[in-house]
């Protein structure tokens, strides 16, 4: 092993100590699930990883994010992280989850809302309103149309139910 | 129904979490090992991806597991037979030929004809030509020699949101960082390859031999290795992963093929399990040329099955179909 491998080796495992955990959270969010969450991730990080020469350290972030979106959405290897997904026309309300639903503590609510969504909408949402990237660069990221992030995101927004509307459907179907 | 409005879901997912920390000392060093696999990996695609032959008839490659012979894998088993023994030498005038006068043809990029074996720039007519050695230790030119308009399947395919565009590439043809010694009787190649996602890739290539007896020496020299992680892997091995190696013999596919996988290993609570990463070569030989069919990626276990087969299928297939159109036929 060379000095500049071991440099980089050592440059890489200070970044995924900085931002492992945030990484492994946008990994929660586009898959829904945690080992698949830790498939993605692990995945990304590998990829970024093999073209660690070409990374800009302060650019890896968003780098290693780009690749987890790109990866979550193809085709092959949704499979491989048991991307959580469901039918919106089979969805019902949960009659025991009420509780969960009024709870603030519960923090995989969004998660199983998300899970209404197809792969391709759920890294829409995530980027746009988690990362907070303007339409552009979800547009950019994704590789779609600004015009597709925007019908995207009022298609999924309608589709996302609010705590509270959960939690009323909930108790009128029980 | 109300729906969510946009900065309650912004706060929904900013604290959204499934309560899971990755250990990032764990992951990293999870992440520099596959790293080194997959690097090894490229390495050994373009080296597999060199050739075959294959002849007349087609073959469902379905039927064809059940009649494959497969020895090797791990790594303790593999018997430590002697490593490649070169049968051929270069040879400046060749005294066979496949019932055709060779055709030096000139290499299309890098690879230049040693200097001995150059053939002169203005031949007498009479004379025979001197045969370009087109080998650099395994590397070869991505194409060279005349093929007589034979085309890989995938030529020209174009790139879609998940996998390049199919490409020339420059193969190394290496087993083991060993180039077979019949590598220097082959007369005419061409190899492509695509890439996709997370380290995922295909090769084709055809490589003509200038005498089926080389093709066969070649075939011979590949099963030869030894293929271990001491052999092959050499300063990249790492505590607690290790390589697992396949030789099969195809039956029933041209006159002679092989398939040769590979794939990871780690070692979990003292027992060893398939961990992602491996490659699946096959080899079809007929004649003196021979067509190779590579695909590599995310396996786990040995990539040799019937569906990474029938993967492979349309492109023997496709070569067999073309019947050697080369000077000389196969």
């Amino acid at each position: 092993m060379t000095t500049s491998t071991t440099t980089r080796e050592e440059e890489f495992s200070a970044f995924v100590a900085t931002h492992g955990g945030s990484l492994r959270h946008v990994a929660h969010l586009l898959t829904g699930s945690r080992d698949g969450a830790d498939d993605l991730l692990q995945d990304a990080l590998l990829r970024t990883w093999l073209h660690w020469r070409r990374v800009e350290p302060q650019t890896a972030w968003a780098y290693t994010r780009r690749i987890m979106v790109n990866l979550a959405t193809d085709r092959w290897r949704r499979k491989r992280y048991e991307t959580v997904s469901a039918d919106l026309g089979d969805w019902q309300p949960d009659a025991h989850a009420a509780a969960a639903f009024s709870a603030t503590e519960d923090r995989d609510f969004i998660v199983d809302q998300l899970s209404h969504l197809s792969a391709r909408e759920r890294a829409i949402v995530v980027l746009r309103y988690y990362a907070d990237l303007s339409e552009a660069e979800v547009a950019e990221h994704v590789g779609v149309s600004v015009g597709t992030v925007k019908s995207t995101c009022s298609r999924a927004l309608s589709r996302l139910r609010s705590r509270n509307d959960a939690a009323e459907a909930t108790r009128s179907k029980s | 129904m109300s729906p969510i409005n946009e900065n309650e879901l912004r706060n929904e997912l900013w604290y959204a979490h499934d309560g899971a920390e990755p250990d990032t000392d764990r992951l990293t060093a999870s992440v520099l090992q596959r790293g080194r696999t997959v690097r090894r990996n490229r390495t050994i695609a373009g080296g597999l991806a060199a050739v075959v032959l294959l002849g007349g008839a087609t073959f469902g490659i379905g039927s064809l597991l059940e009649n494959t012979t497969q020895r090797g894998v791990p790594v303790s088993e593999v018997s430590p037979t002697p490593t490649a023994t070169t049968t051929a030498s270069p040879s400046p005038t060749p005294s066979t030929s496949p019932g055709t006068t060779p055709t030096p043809g000139s290499p299309t990029s890098a690879t230049t004809p040693a200097g001995d074996q150059t053939p002169p720039a203005d031949p007498p007519a009479s004379a025979t030509p001197a045969w370009p050695d087109y080998t650099d230790n395994g590397i070869f030119p991505a194409d060279f020699g005349d093929l007589g308009g034979f085309r890989l399947l995938h030529e020209g395919t174009p790139a879609t949101d998940e996998v390049t565009a199919w490409e020339e590439e420059s193969p190394v043809v290496r087993f083991c960082d060993q180039a077979p010694g019949a590598l220097v009787e082959v007369e005419a190649g061409r190899h492509i390859q695509a890439r996709g996602p997370a380290g995922m890739g295909w090769d084709e290539s055809v490589l003509v031999f200038r005498t089926e007896q080389a093709a066969i020496d070649f075939l011979d020299q590949v099963r030869s290795y030894e293929y271990s992680d001491e052999a092959c892997s050499r300063d990249e091995q790492t505590p607690g992963w290790r390589d697992q190696w396949a030789l099969a013999e195809l039956n029933d596919l041209g006159d002679d093929a092989i398939g040769l996988s590979w794939w990871t290993q780690a070692e979990v609570d003292g027992t060893w399990a398939d961990a992602p990463g491996g490659s699946l070569s096959v080899s079809v030989r007929q004649g003196r040329a021979v067509y190779t069919g590579l695909t590599f990626g995310e396996y786990v276990g040995d990539p040799l099955d019937a569906d990474a087969l029938a993967e492979l299928q349309p492109f023997f297939d496709d070569a067999l179909a073309q019947d050697c159109p080369w000077p000389g036929g196969c």
